[in-house]
């Protein structure tokens, strides 16, 4: 059986280790922190367009990475049916139409594949926001009135009061730990009830993204009855609910599978496939594919003089500046003298700010699915479409 | 009644004088209190030693007022002490000038065992060949700021902030008044005197005093840390240079400085070289600098004063900083500047000043801020409400209890200023400004205080700052949808 080793734990690594064990094959994450996905929502981006464009398809050519229809189509159905098989509520179908949704402070945010628990509309429309006294992130009144101002469409909003039980040092998990145990979602039925009567009929309820970390599609339900309204929630930042609860399920569904989970600071990974962990442990695979999140996730360091390393191989790898995202597919190649070197994917091929244009999704699925094709673990879309010289970068 | 035209340190410090003698006073101020170089600087106060050798009437007056103030304002003042390193790269000629130079000065310089200073700070470079304790200290600049402002208030002054001076008015060649642009439109504030305490802006007020000063402004850069390094100011034992102290400020560190001559009042754009220079310098005292968790880099200007001697001038008056009577020159009567100085002492240049306008006032009344008491600011309350700002445990209420604009609100609490630089609370304030004052455009704020922090993050991109910098776009552009990019 074949042995690979994944280096980190956000979506790149957990989708690669997903495709990885539908190809039948051994896998291990290793990875010293719990990965990107706690820090957003948890939705997908794929350049969703700003403004209406119907038909988010057509803007293939504006991706990072270029691939054919076909291979974009073939690989978000992957990720969709990885999530669902996690449990994790994601539509049977692709969006045909670019989404939004909406902000804690009242924008539209481009958004393609959204968990059922979080709001998303294709255009704008009447909403009614909550607001949580407490939680420094649900700031309803101010939302509601750039929701409003920049979009032209009516908008209202109600400010709750705080639960009893509540004090200055609840952030989004301790809310969403209160919302999931049975006084906390009562008292939250009882608080939206009181004012369900002022929301016009139809308009969708915005409640901020703690609706409980375990049972987040009960208590929506609950509410849903308790009010005779839709209700939704809207992102915050991090830390963020919604992508713990995509972490928790895809991890436990990866580990069911009998993807073996190790915590450990790598600091030897070499192209043989050889790893070793500060804490003395090693071992060999017959793949790397490193996953380790760039600069944010810490897979990458600068240094005072602008330099970036690598900080597994301690490697330094070219300089950045401000602006500039790194062109890392490169680094996935086989340098010139021929030394193969270690594939990676995710953040760690991009530079400050690899969710820049609302592109994360479309650069976690192409820089796996080039990443797996180029150590021939896996084969994604139609038989004779895959091959190095069909991935280029296009910025 | 007298306008003094510049909320820094030495405006405030005359007006608060002046008001203390009796003198009806209004302080004025472009944009808020502080925000030109008393806002921008290491946050040393001065034992003297750093001028021993080279100005020793500066090195007298800093160890005088160095203990006034620990009196004045002990609420703005820490009592921290330094040290005065010479490494082995160092003249030891000028150890022998420096000890004469404290000695004459009368500040207490005592030797310690370089070994011992090595294992007490194992971060200071191998390479001590001696090492001095002296009363060095650590101002609060913006508290101490308000303290003195509250205080103005307290004895009938006025301080005005937001409103830049457009003119000056004569009659008979004798100052009668102010015209000022604000917020509300203009405003005329009659006057018998006008003193010039305008730091960098000063050679610009004096056009409108009729009477060019000739100015000489340089910007120091300063690099700030998180966490306090060293519970004490660390100096280098040379002649004072560039990146030759360590000031710990409250719970962060600051790396000073640089000298390097501009025209311009307004503190520059920060140069990448400058950057990596004083990195350089940093490192010949702490050679594992590079480790530490940088936040950012700033510039403040300094207002030097380029002028001949002067009959107005005192002889006692140390020549880093003067006070001129535009009269004796070629200005109206009843104008006067007070240029250049230090921080710390700006309660004597304040006093010199003073008296100088209180003899063209025939006011008696001696100065009394030697003798004055600031007090502390109440203690904070423990409501039970969110906390806003996380890095510096800012709550809506501390908000809300400070007048002015956002930038005052931040400067007086420190909000966006900690370790994240902004990332989790400039959406969250922005939301509560718009509240309080509905008027103002929250798209603007926010771009405003984004660009602010990033002014000082981007030159120093390194470590986890570079991490934090990628955090702050992720969460601008990933969560918030926040505009476009720098």
């Amino acid at each position: 059986m074949t042995r690979v080793t994944v280096v980190g734990q956000g979506p790149a690594a957990l989708f690669a280790a997903s495709l990885i064990r539908e190809a039948g094959h051994e896998c291990i994450i290793v990875s010293e922190s719990e990965g990107s996905l706690p820090l957003w929502s948890g939705t997908f981006d794929f350049h969703a367009p700003v403004g209406d464009v119907s038909n988010p398809w057509s803007l293939l050519d504006n991706q990072p990475i270029s691939l054919s229809g076909q291979e974009w189509k073939s690989l978000w159905e992957s990720l969709a049916r990885f999530e669902r098989e996690a449990g994790i509520p994601v539509p049977d179908l692709l969006p045909s139409r670019g989404l939004f949704t909406i902000t804690c402070t009242g924008r539209e945010k481009p958004v393609f594949m959204v968990p059922a628990w979080q709001y998303a509309q294709e255009a704008a429309q009447p909403v009614w926001f909550v607001g949580f006294d407490g939680l420094a992130d649900s700031m309803a009144a101010f939302q509601c009135g750039a929701y409003q101002k920049h979009t032209g469409v009516e908008a209202n909003y109600c400010e709750i009061p705080k639960p009893s039980k509540w004090t200055p040092t609840w952030g989004a998990v301790r809310w969403a730990a209160y919302v999931d145990s049975d006084g906390g979602l009562d008292w939250l039925k009882r608080a939206l009830q009181k004012v369900s009567p002022d929301i016009p009929p139809g308009w969708p309820v915005l409640v901020p993204q703690v609706i409980g970390r375990k049972f987040p599609e009960r208590n929506l339900r609950a509410l849903q009855m308790a009010t005779g309204h839709p209700v939704f929630e809207y992102p915050l930042p991090p830390p963020s609910l919604g992508g713990m609860r995509i972490r928790d399920r895809w991890v436990w569904n990866l580990k069911q599978s009998g993807v073996q989970f190790l915590a450990g600071r790598v600091t030897l990974a070499e192209p043989s496939g050889q790893i070793s962990l500060e804490d003395g442990r090693e071992w060999r695979s017959d793949h790397i594919i490193v996953a380790s999140g760039g600069i944010l996730g810490g897979g990458l360091e600068i240094s005072v003089d602008g330099k970036v390393h690598d900080t597994l191989r301690k490697e330094v790898l070219g300089s950045i500046t401000v602006r500039q995202d790194l062109q890392m597919q490169e680094w996935g190649r086989l340098a010139d003298d021929g030394t193969p070197r270690i594939t990676t994917c995710g953040a760690q091929c991009r530079g400050w700010n690899p969710n820049r244009d609302s592109n994360g999704g479309a650069l976690i699925l192409a820089t796996v699915f080039q990443g797996l094709n180029r150590e021939g673990l896996v084969a994604v879309g139609p038989p004779g479409a895959v091959s190095e010289r069909s991935v280029s970068h296009v910025e | 009644m007298v306008v003094v035209i510049g909320a820094g340190a030495t405006g405030l410090g005359v007006a608060w004088d002046l008001a203390l003698r009796g003198v009806e006073v209004t302080v004025i101020d472009q944009s808020g209190i502080g925000f030109g170089t008393s806002g921008r600087f290491h946050g040393l106060l001065h034992s003297g030693a750093r001028y021993a050798v080279t100005d020793p009437t500066a090195a007298q007056d800093c160890r005088e007022e160095n203990a006034r103030l620990r009196t004045i304002a002990s609420g703005a003042i820490e009592d921290t002490g330094g040290i005065f390193v010479r490494t082995q790269d160092d003249d030891p000629a000028f150890e022998t000038a420096w000890l004469e130079g404290c000695n004459r000065a009368g500040i207490p310089a005592t030797r310690l065992d370089p070994q011992k200073v090595r294992m007490r700070y194992p971060e200071v470079t191998g390479r001590i060949a001696s090492a001095y304790t002296v009363p060095d200290g650590v101002l609060e600049g913006f508290h101490l700021m308000q303290l003195v402002a509250q205080d103005i208030t307290a004895h009938q002054g006025t301080v005005l902030t937001h409103h830049h001076v457009s003119a000056v008015t004569t009659v008979d060649g004798r100052v009668a008044g102010v015209t000022a642009e604000g917020p509300g439109g203009q405003v005329h504030l009659h006057c018998d005197a006008v003193v010039n305490a305008a730091g960098p802006w000063a050679g610009r007020v004096a056009e409108l005093l009729g009477d060019p000063i000739p100015m000489h402004l340089s910007y120091g850069l300063m690099l700030l840390f998180a966490q306090r390094k060293f519970p004490l100011v660390i100096n280098r034992m040379k002649a004072p240079g560039d990146g030759d102290i360590f000031v710990p400020h409250q719970r962060v560190t600051i790396l000073g400085t640089t000298d390097i001559a501009q025209d311009s009042p307004e503190a520059p754009a920060i140069v990448q070289s400058e950057v990596e220079r004083l990195m350089t310098l940093g490192r010949e005292l702490i050679p594992s600098l590079d480790s530490w968790r940088v936040l950012r880099a700033f510039t403040g200007v300094r207002p030097l004063y380029e002028g001949e001697t002067h009959a107005a001038s005192s002889r006692e008056v140390s020549r880093d900083f003067k006070v001129i009577d535009h009269h004796a020159r070629h200005g109206p009567a009843g104008a006067f500047s007070v240029v250049g100085g230090k921080w710390t002492t700006f309660r004597l240049m304040a006093e010199r000043t003073s008296d100088m306008v209180a003899g063209y006032l025939k006011v008696s009344s001696p100065c009394v801020t030697a003798e004055a008491r600031l007090g502390s600011p109440p203690a904070k309350m423990a409501a039970p409400e969110s906390v806003l700002c996380e890095c510096e445990r800012v709550c809506a209420s501390d908000l809300r209890a400070v007048k002015g604009s956002v930038d005052e609100w931040r400067t007086a609490t420190w909000f966006s200023m900690g370790p994240c630089q902004g990332t989790f609370c400039a959406h969250r304030v922005t939301a509560l400004r718009h509240a309080v004052f509905p008027e103002e455009d929250p798209d603007e704020m926010i771009r405003h205080l984004r660009a602010e922090r990033a002014k000082g993050m981007i030159p120093v991109l390194w470590g986890a700052n570079a991490r934090e910098y990628a955090l702050q776009q992720a969460v601008r552009f990933q969560t918030l949808e926040e505009g476009e990019s720098l």
